[in-house]
């Protein structure tokens, strides 16, 4: 197998068959993924947070989209699992919130309703920051891989 | 005397542009409205308070109670966090919808042509 | 804490719950797709009454997100006018959902309807936020919101028109967001706070330190709000926008979205500046003669256009005039104009859009020369047409006289009898491109020659409640204009 060719595309357009892209990428995607669930998890105790980890976790599903095809990267994350998981993440914020308000305190109240709060810099501290930031990050990943697979879908 | 400087090189600018570089004549009238916004905009910054300094109007009790009681009223240590998702949740709760309407319109848009 | 202290939220919020879960209703269960978003509209209106008469009762409402108190946190407020903004904004977007419900089925592909229902319930909620919200960032990401649901409700019909006329919206007001960002660093910058009431009561000693920040900043709101409710001469992506949308998204820009914006404005003058900047700086004179250059050109290039949909927007411009006017002149009985006419406009423009969505659905005519003798094919359109009008030009009987009214009683009142010639004489110029229309329509001697679809009667049920709610802003206006007269004598 030679270590890279092109090939013809459906569409007309050519993907990049490349062994050193595709292995590359491959061995590098779990890494990013870990580093972008760390960012999205420390976000209440580190610089980062939700939007910048959740764009390395989507970038990383791009990246494993991009370097072999779509139907390698669909395998990972559906289009319908990611607009799902987008308008799920976008909800839960809601839920929290409304969590909130049936726990006795104004809408998305963290402390004055009652969060546990846990002691502070830990991982499983801050009550509904925590929440809220992994139901963003998860929203931001999904978004940004929706994006991915819309615009690919509609140029085909 | 100063005026009447700046007349002539205004006059001298204008037919410059016009006819050296050849700028069409709309495109000259846009550069100096421009220019006239600019110059009006150049004070209003230069009355701004100075950057970083402790008498800024910024610097009242809004941050003062983020930094000092931040930690303790919302468990998180990083500031940004406790401001973005505590604070001010309902305005992250905007943007996280500015992402999804975008998207929204995106895919609408995508779709329907 | 009942679950009615949590109404001022719980307003946006359901709304922006509804839209969240609506592309996913919409995929696997797609029969109570609409239901659903009908209910949250519902809901949301059911809370909005409710809010009306807790604000009638005890006084102003105002809501902590998170518990926390205003200088830290997000503050969300309910006076009268705001709360009657917020049932004129979800009443009438429910009113034109349950039309789209129908019209919507011809003008879209199928699969992105469901893209169309998140889209109309964000807009709405967003809308609601900035009736409600008493902090200018908080309004600055509601307004994006706003924004973009309101272009891509345009942009959703599969069109080239449409497109391109989406596209100069979107960055037309990106370009007011903008100018509204900068002007919210700048007041940020001078006084410390975000809450309006914080910044009012800061602006006080602000304005001697920095004045031409604090001006340049009102110089920019105007901007920003005037681009993005088409105040004259910043009108140039409406007529476009309004024409080519969905009929309903056309009822939905020109109905509700281009009002709020105004309303937005009114919340700047009279809850942000202090009392007495308005009088200092000419601020009102300056919105004062855009709006009266604006009802009168809106009104005369509406008379040249040969399309009827871009006639009613063009219209529009004239009509959003109204209500800056009645910003401009600084006097309460001018505010109760102001406000009655958010609401006239809004019912009579949508019903308008929702005949002329009619027309189209069922003949296929856009021009308005075609329409003539079309009054004897399709009778109940024609006479929604015919009211819808008559409250364009202030016929009695309909609200449009009501509102105009009180502007002109107004600016008799503050001794400028020049604009009650302006209203009058836009009344009348309304009255040459819109009875023409009608004339012909019903006395046009031959028969109306293009070919006719029977009208559904859903979208029939809807012009009916148009008309009815027209011909009742007209007659029993009293509790609206007592409710907003003892709204307004507090701003003064």
């Amino acid at each position: 197998m030679p270590l890279s060719r092109r090939t013809e595309r459906r569409g007309g357009g050519t993907a990049i068959e490349d062994q050193i892209v595709r292995i590359t990428s491959r061995l590098v995607a779990p890494f990013i993924q870990v580093y972008g669930i760390y960012v999205i998890l420390h976000g209440h105790l580190s610089p980062g947070g939700s939007f910048s980890g959740g764009a390395i976790f989507g970038a990383s599903l791009v990246l494993v989209a991009l370097s072999f095809n779509l139907e390698t990267g669909a395998k990972q994350i559906s289009h319908q699992l990611a607009s799902g998981l987008e308008s799920g993440g976008a909800f839960g914020f809601i839920l929290t919130g409304l969590i909130a308000i049936a726990i006795g305190g104004n809408f998305l109240a963290n402390r004055a309703a009652g969060f546990p709060m846990g002691q502070a810099g830990e991982l499983f501290s801050a009550g509904a920051i925590l929440i809220i930031t992994v139901f963003v990050g998860i929203k931001v990943a999904s978004t940004i891989v929706t994006l991915f697979y819309t615009i690919i879908e509609g140029e085909e | 005397m100063i005026y009447f400087l700046a007349v002539i090189i205004f006059i001298i600018l204008t037919l410059f542009l016009r006819f050296v570089i050849g700028i069409e004549p709309r495109t000259i009238v846009i550069f100096y409205l421009l220019g006239l916004i600019i110059f009006f905009f150049s004070f209003t910054v230069a009355e701004m308070p100075a950057f970083g300094s402790p008498d800024n109007p910024t610097f009242n009790e809004v941050p003062q109670r983020y930094l000092e009681s931040g930690v303790s009223e919302t468990g998180a240590v990083n500031i940004v966090s406790s401001v973005i998702i505590d604070y001010r949740a309902f305005d992250t709760l905007g943007e996280a919808t500015v992402l999804f309407v975008a998207i929204a319109a995106v895919i609408a848009t995508i779709k329907a042509h | 804490m009942g679950i009615a202290d949590h109404f001022p939220a719980l307003i946006v919020v359901v709304l922006f719950a509804a839209a969240f879960l609506s592309p996913l209703l919409y995929r696997y269960a797609e029969k109570i797709s609409a239901p659903f978003v009908i209910a949250s509209l519902l809901l949301s209106l059911l809370m909005s009454i409710a809010l009306l008469v807790q604000v009638q009762q005890f006084g102003p409402v105002f809501y902590h997100m998170g518990g926390w108190p205003p200088p830290w946190g997000i503050e969300f407020s309910a006076d009268p006018i705001r709360v009657y903004i917020l049932i004129v904004v979800t009443a009438v977007s429910l009113w034109i959902f349950l039309y789209a419900l129908r019209d919507l089925k011809h003008e879209l592909k199928k699969e992105v309807i469901g893209w169309y229902y998140t889209l109309y319930s964000i807009l709405v909620g967003s809308m609601a936020g900035i009736a409600l919200t008493n902090d200018l960032f908080n309004l600055f990401v509601l307004m994006e919101i706003c924004a973009i649901s309101a272009c891509a409700i345009i942009s959703i019909k599969e069109d080239r028109e449409c497109l391109e006329a989406s596209f100069k919206y979107l960055i037309l007001s990106a370009m007011g967001t903008g100018c509204f960002l900068l002007g919210v660093a700048m007041i940020y910058m001078a006084t410390g706070y975000l809450n309006y009431s914080f910044i009012q009561a800061a602006l006080a000693e602000a304005i001697v330190h920095y004045p031409l920040n604090i001006f340049t900043a009102a110089a920019l709101f105007i901007v920003a709000f005037g681009t993005k409710a088409a105040l004259f001469p910043l009108h140039v992506w409406l007529p476009d926008a309004h024409a080519s949308a969905p009929t309903p998204s056309s009822a939905m820009l020109s109905g509700l979205v281009i009002k709020i914006y105004a309303f937005a404005l009114f919340l700047m003058f009279y809850h942000v500046f202090p009392r007495g900047m308005l009088t200092t700086i000419p601020l009102n004179e300056i919105i004062l003669w855009m709006a009266a250059l604006g009802t009168m050109f809106g009104s005369v290039y509406a008379m040249i256009q040969t399309d009827l949909k871009k006639m009613l927007a063009f219209s529009s411009i004239g009509q959003i005039s109204y209500i800056f006017m009645g910003i401009g002149f600084h006097h309460d009985l001018a505010l109760v104009g102001a406000f009655y006419h958010i609401m006239v406009h809004a019912i009579t423009k949508a019903l308008l859009f929702m005949t002329a969505g009619v027309i189209i659905y069922s003949t296929g005519v856009r021009k308005i020369s075609d329409l003539a003798g079309i009054g004897r094919i399709l009778p109940l359109t024609m006479l929604a047409f015919t009211i819808g009008s008559a409250s364009m030009v202030g016929i009695p009987g309909t609200g449009g006289l009501i509102s105009k009214w009180y502007l002109a009683l107004s600016a008799l009142e503050i001794g400028r009898p020049l604009f009650v010639l302006v209203i009058l004489a836009s009344s009348l110029l309304n009255a040459i491109y819109y009875m023409p229309i009608v004339i012909n329509a019903f006395m046009h001697q031959e028969d109306f020659i293009h070919e006719v679809r029977p009208v559904p009667r859903y979208m029939l049920a809807s012009l009916i409640v148009g008309m009815f709610f027209v011909i009742v802003t007209g007659f029993f206006s009293r509790p609206v204009v007592t409710l907003l007269e003892q709204a307004a004598i507090l701003l003064f």
